[in-house]
């Protein structure tokens, strides 16, 4: 009886590892050749943790991007979203522009990014100049200015750009610090740079020797990766299927810039504002500082619609105000955008095949972008850098 | 509940556990059904059963006057034509007093048809009544063939539901199959149709940019609805074994298909002999010319393409088969001639209607089918270029075609014999680890089965 049952216990132990090696050995044909241009495979996983913003790109690492948009991905020897380069300044002036996964655009290829572009274009007037990208996608104002302290200035940069997407300060996220660096308030109401993540028992698990093996097996196993990628949406993501993308143009409504009226110039709500505040604040310390000249780039204040330009007037001049009172330098990212290619065609900047319209910046989005961070950058920077400063 | 989800696979688990386990397999089945259907909503739950009361209520006065299965007909098609095609019809007819925020009940057109050729069948004497309220929602619940069939007939069927009450169904010996078939089934459907979707959806959406891209964007589509409702259809005769019950063959490698007629006998199976026997064949009855037969055909192509939706695009794609089938019959001595080129002939038709299937509106289709054949185009979808060339292109599209070719391998006596023989606890781990990894693979978006909004 004890023989018979330990026979089909092993049958099945058999089983379940042919199980597993045959997922391994399909997966990896489809990745190591075109169809993986086609047929599904398990995304790459670019993250690992770190101390100063809860996570960020780890170095060296490769794989095909699935989501909207396929795309095979690297990141850097330095663990950015950027092509390989030495962590020392070179000859050229150097700008690092800080944002959220508008700037990361991990949906196109590297050389077709925002910051990418920016430095092909700076690089024809200025021999050696350098754009780093450090966009990380999820990234919140806290953690921009997190991202900024540690890897930015590593980076001894001329000039920093931090983008900052307005929407993230209508969201709660935003003063959550149990997964990424966040803003939470002390006692007196203000708002400062917290860490709380770092006590949480999967930041320990991804920082102790058990993480580290856990990131190898990421790194050389397709099997790791689906259990990966299952893990981080849900055993059964499938009962609750994601809301459809709005296909109904949401352009121009009326009440789309509301929020930002409430929290640029009424200063409602008040934890939001008061992130806000910090948020200028931390980057304003960091300018006076480390002599960094910084420019804040708004996104997501819709432009480009008659029916709202006074409202919008109204917010841009709030915010520049605030900004240009702390000494930062502003830009009007949505402003910049309907005037180089017309507000009806914004949104086609966006969003990838049948999507277009909606999601993540498309080749062309990215090319508009740079074509701004480039013309920015060449202004704000000094004409040449002096060897040695 | 989709077949190709985790949840999917723990309801089967505990049902499979259950089945064995207990001794009321007929009830356990049918408690099973009746849950993985009410994960469609209450809405829909209480449709499928007003529908399967009246139909076990329409059983008995049948059986006593045929006429009462003009009353049952009169019932099923209006049910059908209430929840699925009033917009349409109401349209049609120049006025709409209907509301257009219509759902339509989860596999409607599957069940009514089922249910409707039981009745029929029942007044032709081809078939039992069945006494039993739990096996006559049974025959219709399973969930191995509910929301997108295959169409099971009373012979095939019935006889299975009374033994699986009665306990005196053979012992299931083939679980070995059965879980290779689910697992044949979900690679075409997670594999293969999902990974081609994304393109599908790009060059119709956006129109196709040149020939090359309009012929592409038709061929992969041809494969995705092969490949997703096929899948299904292997899941469910996998689904069948698992239980004990043989359900019918919805697919027989159609893109070999060398005329129309051959490729109805190869596509969707169950619903083309539908067609067949409950309208095709009544009709042409009625008179004996060659002229009806051919308007019988017409009639009756056009109806398996409205029910697939209300839309003219389907009636078209039907009444285009028809004219594709009558010119096979009329002048088959001379397409006899041209041999394998047949086949090219065949697929191209399968090709050019599969568009009207796509499209959402006449209109759409004709522009689409005007750029494949040379005219101009408004579409911005060029050939996909990322990581891939022409001529990997058209590796991959013969690729598709091989896969499709070959699975007639999978099917053949002396792989079942193979795999009867080397059916063990061995093999089931290995089939069902293989398709628990394919589960376990998060979709990129969201693709539920095409037929299953039919």
């Amino acid at each position: 009886m004890v023989r018979k049952l330990s026979r089909a216990v092993a049958a099945i132990l058999a089983g379940a590892m042919l199980a597993v090696l045959g997922t391994e050995a399909f997966f990896r044909v489809i990745d190591a050749t075109p169809l993986r241009w086609v047929l599904p495979l398990p995304q790459v996983a670019l993250y690992g943790p770190d101390a100063a913003t809860g996570y960020r790109h780890r170095p060296n690492v490769s794989g095909m991007w699935l989501t909207e948009h396929r795309n095979f991905i690297r990141t850097s020897n330095l663990g950015l979203r950027d092509r390989d380069r030495p962590l020392a300044h070179g000859a050229g002036p150097r700008a690092i522009i800080v944002g959220n996964s508008i700037i990361e655009a991990v949906q196109v290829s590297e050389s077709q990014t925002g910051p990418a572009v920016a430095e092909t274009i700076l690089s024809h007037e200025r021999p050696g100049a350098e754009v780093i990208n450090l966009g990380l996608s999820g990234a919140k104002p806290a953690v921009d200015v997190a991202r900024l302290q540690s890897q930015g200035l590593a980076l001894s940069p001329d000039l920093a750009i931090v983008v900052l997407d307005v929407e993230d300060l209508t969201t709660s996220a935003v003063i959550d610090d149990r997964e990424f660096t966040g803003y939470r308030p002390d006692a007196n109401g203000l708002f400062h740079l917290s860490y709380g993540f770092r006590n949480s028992s999967g930041y320990r698990f991804r920082t102790a020797w058990a993480g580290r093996l856990f990131y190898w097996l990421l790194d050389h196993s397709e099997v790791a990766r689906i259990i990966n990628a299952r893990k981080n949406v849900g055993i059964f993501a499938e009962l609750s299927p994601a809301a459809a993308a709005e296909q109904g143009s949401t352009r121009c409504s009326p009440a789309s810039l509301d929020p930002y009226t409430a929290l640029f110039i009424k200063g409602e709500p008040a934890d939001m504002r008061g992130v806000l505040d910090a948020f200028v604040r931390d980057l304003a310390a960091i300018q006076r500082d480390k002599k960094l000249p910084i420019i804040v780039a708004t996104r997501a204040i819709e432009a480009g619609c008659p029916s709202l330009a006074d409202k919008r007037s109204a917010i841009i001049h709030a915010i520049r105000a605030q900004i240009e009172g702390a000494g930062l330098q502003y830009l009007d990212l949505d402003g910049r955008i309907v005037a180089a290619v017309g507000a009806d065609s914004a949104a086609e900047l966006y969003g990838f095949g049948a999507n277009v319209g909606f999601g993540h910046l498309n080749v062309a989005g990215n090319r508009i972008y740079g074509e701004i961070f480039a013309d920015v950058i060449a202004r704000a920077l000094p004409s040449q850098r002096q060897p040695g400063q | 509940m989709s077949y190709d989800t985790l949840y999917f696979a723990l309801f089967l688990a505990v049902t499979w556990a259950a089945f064995d386990i207990l001794p009321w397999r007929g009830p356990v089945l049918l408690v099973a059904s009746i849950v993985f259907y009410a994960a469609a909503g209450l809405r829909d739950s209480l449709v499928a059963a007003a529908v399967i009361l009246a139909n076990f209520g329409f059983q008995f006065p049948i059986m006593r006057d045929r006429r009462w299965l003009y009353a049952a007909l009169v019932f099923n098609i209006g049910c059908l034509a209430y929840f699925k095609y009033r917009v349409f019809l109401a349209t049609v007819a120049g006025f709409d007093v209907f509301s257009r925020h219509i759902i339509i009940p989860l596999g409607i057109s599957f069940y009514i048809f089922q249910l409707t050729a039981f009745q029929i069948d029942l007044s032709r004497g081809r078939a039992k009544p069945f006494y039993s309220l739990p096996r006559f929602a049974l025959f219709k619940l399973f969930f191995g063939q509910l929301v997108a069939g295959p169409i099971m007939r009373w012979r095939q069927f019935g006889p299975q539901i009374h033994r699986l009450f009665d306990g005196t169904l053979p012992r299931r010996r083939l679980l070995g199959i059965a879980l290779g078939l689910c697992l044949v089934g979900l690679i075409k459907k997670v594999v293969f149709a999902d990974a081609l979707a994304p393109f599908v959806e790009t060059i119709f959406h956006n129109g196709p940019a040149s020939i090359a891209a309009a012929w592409l964007g038709i061929f992969l589509f041809s494969s995705q609805v092969y490949f997703d409702f096929s899948g299904y259809s292997d899941i469910a005769l996998g689904l069948g074994y698992l239980f004990g019950l043989r359900l019918a063959v919805n697919f027989r490698q159609p893109f070999t298909a060398l005329t129309p007629q051959d490729f109805w006998r190869r596509w969707h199976i169950t619903l083309s002999f539908w067609i067949r026997d409950y309208i095709f064949t009544p009709l042409a009855l009625l008179k004996g010319t060659r002229a009806w037969l051919a308007v019988s055909l017409i009639i009756a192509m056009a109806l398996a393409g409205l029910w697939h939706g209300a839309n003219w695009t389907f009636i078209v794609w039907g009444v285009g088969w028809a004219l594709a089938m009558l010119l096979w019959h009329l002048a088959n001595r001379y397409l006899i001639r041209l041999g394998a080129a047949q086949w090219v002939l065949t697929f191209g038709i399968w090709l050019v209607l599969l568009v009207f299937f796509r499209s959402i509106d006449v209109e759409a289709a004709l522009k689409y089918i005007g750029v494949m054949f040379g005219g101009s185009s408004a579409g911005t979808a060029p050939l996909p270029n990322d990581g891939a060339g022409g001529a990997l292109i058209a590796l991959g599209c013969a690729g598709l075609l091989a896969l499709h070719w070959s699975e007639g391998y999978l099917h053949t006596r002396r792989t079942i014999l193979l795999m009867r023989r080397f059916d063990g606890l061995l093999l089931r781990a290995l089939f069902a680890g293989l398709a628990l990894w394919l589960l376990l693979l998060p979709k990129v978006q969201d693709s539920p089965f095409i037929y299953f909004r039919f």
